[in-house]
């Protein structure tokens, strides 16, 4: 090894142990082995590859794989206690549960000036390249909520029964019923799950957990399953079970009583180079996997010593010699060479231990694929401009002197 | 935006052995890994890159090589062995994918027909710019 792990420095030591390059024989030393894959988290060793590679695709999948959020909203009414543009950058950072490839990224287009009456329209959206959400919510007591469903409901009757009214007055009660059925529209499914509670003990520990003002109140968390897709163009054949944040449970806003949040979003195709939003991956880390070797031979004593000594139990006796049991567990926290029992500690320059661990949005064994698929694009796109310039032979002069090694 | 101005190289008296290469839209990412590659070549005597500011999204890679070797042709040898490596670790970690999903008995996904076409297009695409590096 020629990474040299010292109590207090870390050094790297060219021992005539440069690793060669040679892409002939590359897929000979490479290999990969998969140690863990669940919906949103792949761990996985690389053994062959050096760090230039490593992070090269580490750095590409925390900024270079596209995905969709909310980029900009249309704020028709906000009462909420959250300013608009703090409820804008939370919106924004909502997963959303659509795979980019459908889409295409959407040309940036200057910010004009806009009417007071007006909506800004941005006239490159198009349903290739824009989704659209609604959010509309409003806080309302119980009781006072009660009342209005009666009195909907009276209404409804009395529209059957007076098919004939004039038509003024039934567009009155039309527009009345509209904004009822709006407001009922989300709780709705609060009140169904009132209704469905099972065990007497659940039924207890609900009723500690709520507050007083949720007992009293409707609507007073706004959550990532308001957000409704509205789908523009042909996206309703395109995607027939519809588009959803990546969880419904994500808290967006919380109202009080008489407040309410009218919003109209539309989310864009992006990189995480632009902005963290447009990350798919919560995170994607590797760590260099570590090498120990013991240098000298310890009496018993100074091996038990050497056993208890380490946290991560790393070191192990077995038939009354010491052994190093898992030295995939060491955290290099560097407590074994703190006594002298000859331990020497380094890292594996070409053995990387990746974890990616996916938003939800793209499973994370695509997300590495997609990451290498990028990077060959890079190579190629580079290879392509390079080859335009040998045709036409534009250089431009150089002040610089050549260096010299002799 | 600067599509059109991609790659800069620059020389001196118009010779090809030592150059400098200012490529836009890139960063430490793709100019470490050419870096490393063409470090490893026999004929390069001298190569290294800069980001000369990190508000902008370019980088500077130097490169000079032994007598009557062309630099631009050891970079365009550099990125062909980069895509060959990419090439071998996607076919490893394919192969070692499928093993995993079989022995954990993971179902294979539902096939989506959208995602088929699509899957279609991009190989006749990869296939078109492997043409053009052929």
């Amino acid at each position: 090894m020629s990474i040299h792990v010292g109590k207090e420095k870390i050094s790297q030591v060219l021992d005539g142990e440069i690793l060669e390059f040679n892409p002939n024989n590359f897929s000979e030393n490479f290999s990969i082995e998969i140690e863990k894959l669940t919906k949103d988290r792949m761990e996985f060793v690389m053994r062959g590859i050096e760090a230039p590679l490593a992070n090269a695709f580490r750095r590409i999948l925390l900024s270079d794989i596209p995905t969709i959020a909310i980029e900009t909203i249309s704020i028709k009414n906000n009462t909420s206690v959250i300013q608009d543009e703090v409820l804008a950058h939370r919106l924004g950072l909502i997963p959303i549960n659509v795979d980019p490839k459908h889409f295409k990224y959407r040309p940036k287009q200057p910010l004009q000036k806009q009417d007071k009456n007006s909506r800004q329209e941005s006239s490159n959206a198009t349903e290739e390249n824009t989704l659209l959400f609604n959010l509309h919510i409003r806080c309302l007591k119980k009781t006072d909520w009660e009342k209005i469903k009666k009195s909907r409901e009276l209404l409804l009757k009395k529209q059957e029964q007076n098919k004939e009214m004039n038509i003024e007055k039934e567009e009155e009660e039309g527009k009345e019923n509209k904004l009822k059925i709006q407001i009922e529209s989300g709780s709705e499914s609060e009140d169904e799950e009132e209704e469905g509670e099972i065990d007497e003990r659940a039924k207890e520990c609900v009723e500690k957990i709520l507050t007083q003002r949720a007992k009293t109140l409707i609507n007073h968390r706004v959550l990532s399953s308001d957000l409704v897709w509205v789908p523009i163009g042909n996206q309703q054949t395109l995607f027939p079970k519809g588009i959803k944040p990546v969880l419904p449970d994500i808290l967006i806003a919380k109202l009080n009583e008489g407040q309410e949040i009218d919003v109209e979003c539309e989310a864009v195709k992006g990189t995480g180079r632009e902005h963290a939003k447009w990350c798919p991956v919560c995170t994607a880390s590797y760590r260099m996997l570590p090498s120990i070797k013991l240098k000298k031979q310890l009496s018993q004593k100074q091996s038990k010593k050497l056993v208890k000594t380490c946290p991560m139990k790393v070191f192990d006796i077995e038939d009354g010699l010491l052994e190093i049991k898992n030295s995939r567990k060491c955290t290099m926290c560097r407590e074994c060479l703190r006594g002298d029992f000859g331990v020497e500690l380094g890292l594996v320059k070409n053995e990387f231990y990746f974890w990616i661990e996916s938003t939800g949005i793209i499973p994370p064994e695509e997300l590495f694929q997609q990451a290498l698929e990028i990077f060959k694009e890079k190579c190629i796109n580079l290879k392509n401009n390079l080859q335009n310039f040998t045709k036409k032979k534009e250089f431009n002069e150089n002040e610089e002197e050549e260096i010299n090694f002799d | 935006m600067n599509k059109s101005k991609k790659l800069e190289i620059q020389t001196k008296n118009g010779n090809l052995r030592n150059a400098t290469f200012t490529i836009h839209e890139e960063s430490h990412t793709l100019a470490n890994t050419v870096r490393y590659v063409l470090a490893h070549d026999d004929d390069v005597n001298f190569v290294g890159y800069s980001v000369p500011h990190p508000s902008e999204f370019k980088v500077n890679v130097r490169v000079q090589t032994q007598q009557q070797k062309s630099s631009i042709e050891r970079f365009d040898q550099a990125l062909e062995s980069l895509c060959l490596v990419t090439n071998s670790i996607q076919d490893e970690f394919k192969n070692k994918l499928e093993k995993f999903k079989e022995e954990k008995g993971i179902q294979k996904e539902e096939v989506d027909p959208f995602v088929i076409s699509l899957k279609r297009q991009l190989r006749k695409e990869y296939k078109k710019m492997k043409a053009i590096i052929d």
